[in-house]
């Protein structure tokens, strides 16, 4: 296990030395970032004197070079526009995002985990096809439509939950149902049918031929191995959540990471991109590794090679 | 360990070492030493506690107003929107101050006069302070531009600062202001210069004069959580004699939000009293709430540039170029579109700037005019081409004058751009023959020399004419003959046109019902220092 662990870790690190290569060099295929830093009507010499300050008038393989021989002692450089230094930008909005993600799946879980159970047990009934109605619906709507709708309903006309911002729990509510409700649909759908093909097996049978009740049948035994996909799932999508909604957070101008990487990339600042790609290629990595660590819990067959 | 492994192992290991090793070496000398973001801890706002009077002391009063974008910095010099600017203001004063129709009045300088052509000396008014308590004085004024000038810096705002050559101190409260040339916009770039305190900018970090502000303004910086708010509380020394009055507000909270349905939202429900930058399209459901619409014209306008000195261009024939405007109806566009939130400009010094030409009339719709100039320029068949508009704008504009156009025959594509490559195409010649473009933003209007002179950095355009005049205004320091300068520069290039002369543009704010005496400015920053909120 350990020795597994180990490798994990290293094939991570030449991930992300990977990972910031191929965004350094899309980034430097775009353009100069100064026709973004500067107004239009600056003097060539002074883009000129400007581009020498920022270091951009070096080879792109001294720029890279030097960028990552200060990345890997926590120096991102300063972020082009902010004129602050990249890291703690990004390590700063990491809490507000945790925290949507977290209210997010939390909802997400609580929805989907009934459904999903109700509609494979009640299957081909009246309830299995409002739940499943349910799911279509919560994948078909855009995200923007549903965050648009949720504010005018709850937040102008009810007057129940602001309308934007960051104070206090109220605000993680619409932005926290807009996020959490795609993830809801796919995985009460997984779950659905992930859970009556292990209803189908043999060893159910069984169990109930031992005298379990249903409610232990369920629980111990059949829950436990339809969980397998839905985890796959569940973790990709924590990991997609934890790299930012920007949608949510920009309607419903929550500060999350999301909107700090798509100014950043709209504005060329290449310490922060740069900075916001290793954190989430960090926690991408970190979070396979432990989806995978907790399979070999959830599934003995399942061996780390 | 089987051969597979042992190659990874081979390429992994000297990459790791080179990794750890460049890690533990430790920072080598690098020019700026990495911080921690300095944790800003918010100031005590004044508590207002009833006394036994009979007058009572008002209850304090806080503003909130939704900016239509985030600000890049608190260091002023790196703030180029009006959203962050719209904070600046309240932060921060220049020498002279810009008032809400753009007109120039003393700020911190009392008064000033021209010494011969290449001087100019300010008399600094007296016991001001800034809000750390260190005095504004002739050092504050040479401290703050030598650090505009200063290389080092690297604030995007130097250039237009360049025709600063030095500064003299003649004692505390007089300071004269070398140029290099006689740079008939200097005043104008003046008042966009906020004044910093020496000895807190001299001595902090670049992270902490970018996120921790200080100066003479109406308010106090009290802290920054970044895409979130700016909070401000009020000065209670501000000095008198400013356009900006006494502070009325005990704080200010400024939100970035750039999502145009949020922020009418927020003013819909309550949350927020002022909001920036309405779409015309909002304009009803905001009365119909029983809220307040306010605009002006500012000085910005738009236009449809093109390529003119381009020779196998249809567009460097001046027939084919005034065609384009009798070809376009935008009284109609301004109205269906805009709601009437545009006024039509015959040329490029329009009805905000300095040395407006009321007896320059916007061209006329026209398209039997716009087909014999054509037909005279030899298209009579018309002709096909692309129109490059940034996606920070609207669309729609762009898609009905090119509707209009192909009615005489010109076929347009529109191709849409993101904003840095819309503006790289621009900087190097590079985008379509039509463009849809925004340009000026100040009553003065010098800055058309970029578009308009042959000499221009992003000109497309070229009349000998125009240059010599667009170079004398730039040379002389009287405004009244500037003026004149620029009244015939309307004249001439309202015949000769460099594209399309659309509209100038307005701002449009929307207002919590309870505000009285809000102004707009000409900026389109959003200063509230005259209103007041009866919250009672």
């Amino acid at each position: 296990m350990i020795q597994y662990i180990v490798r994990r870790l290293m094939h991570g690190v030449l991930v992300l030395v990977g990972v910031s290569i191929v965004v350094f060099s899309l980034i430097h295929l775009t353009g100069d970032p100064t026709s973004v830093l500067l107004p239009l009507n600056t003097p060539e010499e002074d883009v000129e004197i400007f581009r020498h300050q920022m270091g951009f008038d070096k080879p792109l393989v001294v720029q890279y070079g030097l960028f990552l021989s200060r990345a890997v002692q926590g120096d991102f450089g300063y972020s082009y526009r902010h004129r602050r230094p990249a890291l703690p930008l990004v390590l700063d909005r990491l809490p507000a995002t945790l925290k949507l993600t977290t209210v997010a799946f939390a909802f997400a879980m609580l929805v989907s985990i009934p459904v999903g159970i109700l509609a494979a047990l009640k299957r081909n009934t009246f309830i299995d096809g409002l739940a499943r109605l349910f799911t279509l619906l919560g994948q078909a709507f855009p995200g923007f439509w549903l965050a648009i709708m949720l504010m005018l309903i709850f937040a102008v006309k009810l007057r129940w939950l602001p309308v934007s911002g960051s104070e206090g729990w109220k605000s993680l509510v619409l932005p926290g149902i807009t996020v959490g409700s795609f993830i809801m649909a796919a995985v009460a759908r997984l779950l659905r049918s992930s859970l009556l093909e292990v209803l189908g097996e043999n060893y159910i049978l069984t169990a109930h031929g031992k005298g379990l009740n249903p409610r232990q049948v369920l629980t111990w035994h059949a829950l436990k191995n339809a969980a397998i996909p839905v985890v796959t799932v569940g973790g990709l999508q924590i990991t997609f959540l934890l790299g930012g909604s920007i949608i949510a957070e920009t309607i419903f101008a929550y500060p999350g990471i999301g909107r700090l990487a798509f100014q950043a990339i709209s504005t060329r600042d290449i310490p922060v991109i740069q900075a916001y790609v290793a954190l989430t290629a960090v926690i991408t990595i970190g979070l396979n590794l432990l989806v995978d660590i907790f399979y070999t819990w959830l599934d003995p067959r399942v061996r780390l090679a | 360990m089987n051969r597979s492994r042992t190659q990874v192992f081979v390429v992994a290991l000297p990459l790791m070492a080179g990794l750890i090793l460049t890690a533990c070496g430790g920072s080598a000398a690098t020019d700026v030493a990495p911080t921690e973001p300095p944790s800003v801890e918010p100031t005590a706002v004044p508590a207002v506690e009833p006394t036994e009077e009979i007058v009572e002391e008002p209850e304090p009063v806080h503003l909130t107003i939704a900016l239509s974008a985030e600000s890049e910095s608190m260091d002023p010099f790196f703030v180029l929107q009006s959203a962050g600017n719209s904070v600046m203001a309240a932060i921060f004063d220049a020498l002279i101050d810009q008032t809400y129709d753009g007109s120039l009045v003393p700020g911190l300088a009392e008064s000033w006069e021209l010494i011969g052509d290449l001087a100019i000396q300010f008399n600094l008014r007296q016991g001001v302070q800034f809000h750390n308590g260190e005095p504004f004085n002739a050092a504050s004024v040479e401290f703050t531009i030598n650090r505009v000038l200063d290389e080092e810096t690297n604030a995007p705002i130097r250039s237009s600062y360049a025709s600063i050559d030095s500064v003299e101190v003649v004692d505390d409260y007089t300071v004269i202001v070398h140029l290099n040339d006689a740079n008939g916009s200097i005043f104008d770039r003046i008042s966009n210069l906020e004044m910093l305190p020496p000895e807190y900018v001299g001595g902090a970090d670049i992270a902490t004069i970018a996120s921790e502000p200080v100066g003479t303004g109406p308010y106090v910086f009290v802290e920054w959580v970044p895409d979130d708010h700016v909070t401000v509380a009020k000065n209670e020394n501000f000095w008198d004699g400013s356009y900006k009055g006494q502070p009325q507000f005990a704080t200010i909270t400024y939100r970035p939000i750039t999502e145009a349905s949020t922020r009418l939202a927020e003013l819909v429900s309550g949350g927020v009293d002022i909001v920036q930058d309405l779409l015309p399209d909002q304009i009803q459901s905001v009365i119909d709430e029983g809220l307040v619409v306010t605009s002006m014209p500012l000085a910005s306008h738009t236009y449809f540039l093109v390529d003119s000195d381009d020779p196998e261009s249809p567009f460097s024939d001046v027939r084919v170029r005034q065609a384009i405007n009798y070809a376009v109806d935008i009284p109609a566009i301004i109205d269906a579109l805009l709601l009437g939130y545009g006024d039509q400009i015959g040329s490029v010094i329009g009805p905000s700037n300095l040395g407006y030409n009321p007896a320059v009339e916007p061209y006329p719709y026209d398209p039997e005019m716009a087909l014999s100039l054509l037909e005279d320029a030899g298209y009579a068949d018309g002709f096909a081409i692309t129109l490059d508009v940034c996606t920070c704008d609207r669309t729609d504009l762009a898609l009905a004058v090119a509707g209009q156009l192909s009615e005489v025959g010109i076929d347009i594509e529109i191709r849409e751009l993101e904003l840095a490559q819309f503006n790289d195409n621009w900087i190097g010649r590079e985008q379509s023959r039509m463009w849809r473009a925004r340009w000026g933003g100040s009553a003065d209007p010098s800055g058309i020399e970029f578009i308009a002179s042959c000499t221009g950095f992003i000109t497309r355009f070229c009349d000998e004419e125009v240059t010599a005049l667009i170079d004398a205004a730039k040379a002389t320091l009287d405004q009244d003959v500037r003026a004149g300068y620029y009244s015939e520069i309307a004249v001439l290039m309202h015949d000769n046109p460099l594209g399309i002369y659309a509209w100038a543009n307005h701002t449009l704010l929307g207002l919590n019902p309870l505000m009285e005496g809000f102004q707009p400015h000409v900026s389109s920053e959003v200063h509230p220092f005259s209103a007041t909120l009866n919250v009672e």
